[in-house]
């Protein structure tokens, strides 16, 4: 059984058919690529996998339970974290603070410790600090960690977002261009972070990107979807000589 | 750590025993307002003028009001409002319970479960509220609550056990500056504490950017309701705190122009700042007083031109308010 299936999927808005019988099959520990034309629907599966929208038809499963009508923080909470193509930061918080926010959902200290400031909520607050900056230090930005986050260049707060969707601990990652807005130089940076997270953490990763250097490089599979509908997975080489693929991304002679 | 959590019970032992014994003196020394409607004015003897003393126990309770919904407000970024509604049923509960079941308890006695009764009763209703109207999102939610306290206002005005329209006279006087103070100084420190807290950061979080909180696994409507329910709760204290310094009650108090005031003392001092609220609530609750002043000279009430023009100013001048989003040091989360 996959880590995560995606069974004959569709969502429609309307007469707009967003996603049309979309099937996938994530094996754990792998980092898949999502590629495909501007308007494809690639986001969209990311709204569908997170429970923003409900699909209109088929099933979503993961470790075999189906995610189809569960709320989106209980998706969340069950391990799919993921960042936003349009960067979505607190931006009046600082980054550590960030970066602790994600732990809301494991960390367990209730009111009373509030305020009394018990010794458990002390003890688990240094914790949830340790651990939020281990996460900073991992993506580089450790720094950077009383800062407010929306003072942050661009590139700090991608990995940023990336570093609080970590706080999750999460077995599934979705990233949602990651490289967007980025010079070489910091993509190359990325491309070299994203592959070593996920092979440290063996976390199973989905990315979208229209850097086609950076997918190449790191997806050990790809997935392209045009007009809302899978016309080819497998590896780089497969997808670049799919003719298909070259139709939907270069047009027909 | 054990060392921090002694401590933290300590102050919180010092505030309720400072309380007491403040309490004791200033009674002795017959400042409590309450004394002051019985007595001839000539007899009075005390260190502040009975007037300047309401004005600072009414600035009290505005601080606790306004911190309160400066957790609703500014740190879970809920437009509220009702709050108005709160402090009404705080202090009728607090009022009725005093008067009808503990009218000759010992203060202790009478503050505890006043207060406490009254806050519960506040948190109560608010979940109920909370439940039914935090699906709503912006000025729909302002609406809604608005209605709310509204009707809570009306409810209690058609109560005859409660005075109606005459309002509640005669509800046992207790509280005094010294008491009314410390008790705020705690309200604040609850609050700051819950704001640094895990609780504090969703309610930042969602604020900021309600997707992106969900996303982190927190469930925005049982946060909101959460805070709803803790500002309800200490708006009901604060309520309880008013009705017993006063001594008396009129639905007339806790109209939505009470409420409309907390939000400006929010908005005047910097929404999402703590020490904003309590910065906006001091400074408008002295202002329209200190301005009577003014009024001596002039002959004529301009009062409310002036104090509206204020408002006016700092708007235009500090449309952040006037910390921003700054804290005083004391209030600031390291």
């Amino acid at each position: 059984m996959a880590f995560l299936e995606i069974n004959d999927m569709s969502l429609e808005f309307g007469g707009v058919k967003a996603c049309q019988n979309v099937t996938m099959s994530l094996e754990p520990g792998i980092l898949y690529g999502l590629i495909g034309p501007n308007g494809a629907g690639k986001s969209t599966i990311f709204n569908v996998l997170t429970g923003i929208y409900p699909p209109t038809h088929g099933d979503i499963k993961l470790r075999g339970e189906s995610l189809v009508g569960k709320k989106p923080y209980e998706i969340a909470q069950k391990g799919i974290g993921r960042t936003f193509q349009n960067i979505r930061l607190f931006k009046d918080l600082t980054v550590l603070q960030n970066v602790m926010s994600s732990f809301y959902s494991s960390s367990k200290s209730n009111l009373i410790d509030m305020v009394f400031e018990t010794k458990f909520f002390n003890e688990e607050e240094e914790a949830v600090r340790q651990k939020s900056l281990a996460l900073l230090k991992v993506m580089g930005i450790e720094d950077l960690a009383n800062v407010q986050a929306g003072a942050l260049p661009y590139g700090k707060q991608r990995k940023l977002e990336i570093a609080r969707a970590l706080g999750l601990e999460p077995k599934l990652l979705l990233l949602d261009e990651p490289a967007a807005g980025l010079n070489p130089a910091e993509t190359r940076e990325l491309t070299d972070l994203i592959r070593k997270i996920q092979k440290d953490r063996n976390i199973t990763v989905l990315l979208i990107e229209h850097d086609m250097g950076l997918v190449m490089k790191i997806c050990e599979k790809i997935y392209v979807l045009v007009q809302g509908q899978l016309v080819c997975e497998g590896v780089a080489e497969i997808v670049q000589n799919d003719k298909r693929v070259i139709e939907a991304y270069l047009g027909v002679d | 750590m054990t060392k921090k959590f002694n401590k933290t019970l300590l102050i919180m032992l010092a505030f309720a025993v400072g309380a007491l014994i403040l309490n004791f003196i200033l009674s002795k020394f017959s400042l409590t307002p309450g004394a002051l409607l019985h007595e001839k004015p000539g007899r009075f003897t005390g260190l502040i003028s009975p007037y300047y003393y309401s004005v600072l126990i009414i600035m009290c309770v505005n601080i606790i009001l306004s911190v309160s919904l400066a957790l609703l407000n500014g740190f879970t970024g809920l437009f509220t409002m009702g709050h108005a509604g709160f402090m009404a049923i705080g202090a009728y509960t607090s009022a009725s319970i005093v008067t009808f079941f503990l009218p000759t308890a010992p203060i202790i006695i009478q503050l505890l479960v006043g207060s406490l009764c009254a806050g519960l009763m506040a948190a109560v209703i608010g979940f109920v509220i909370g439940i039914s109207s935090l699906r709503l999102m912006g000025d729909y939610l302002g609406m809604v609550t608005l209605g709310f306290s509204e009707i809570i206002r009306i409810v209690l005005l058609n109560i005859d056990a409660v005075g109606g329209a005459r309002g509640m006279t005669d509800i046992p006087v207790y509280l005094n500056l010294g008491s009314v103070l410390l008790l705020t100084l705690l309200t604040i420190l609850v609050i700051k504490r819950i704001r640094d807290g895990r609780l504090g950061r969703a309610m930042l979080a969602i604020k900021e950017n309600e997707i992106a909180a969900t996303m982190m696994g927190i469930n925005p409507l049982a946060i909101k309701v959460k805070s709803f329910v803790i500002a309800s709760f200490i708006a009901g204290v604060a309520g309880s705190f008013f009705a017993h310094s006063e001594g008396y009650l009129s639905t007339q108090t806790f109209t939505f122009v009470k409420s409309f005031e907390v939000i400006a003392m929010n908005v005047v001092g910097g929404l999402g700042s703590l020490s904003g609220a309590i910065l906006g609530a001091g400074i408008l609750t002295v202002l329209p007083e200190g301005l009577r002043k003014v009024q001596d000279i002039t002959g004529v009430d301009l009062r409310m031109i002036i104090y509206a023009l204020t408002m006016i100013l700092i708007m235009i001048l500090r449309p952040q308010g006037l910390m921003g989003n700054r804290e005083w040091k004391w209030l600031s989360s390291k």
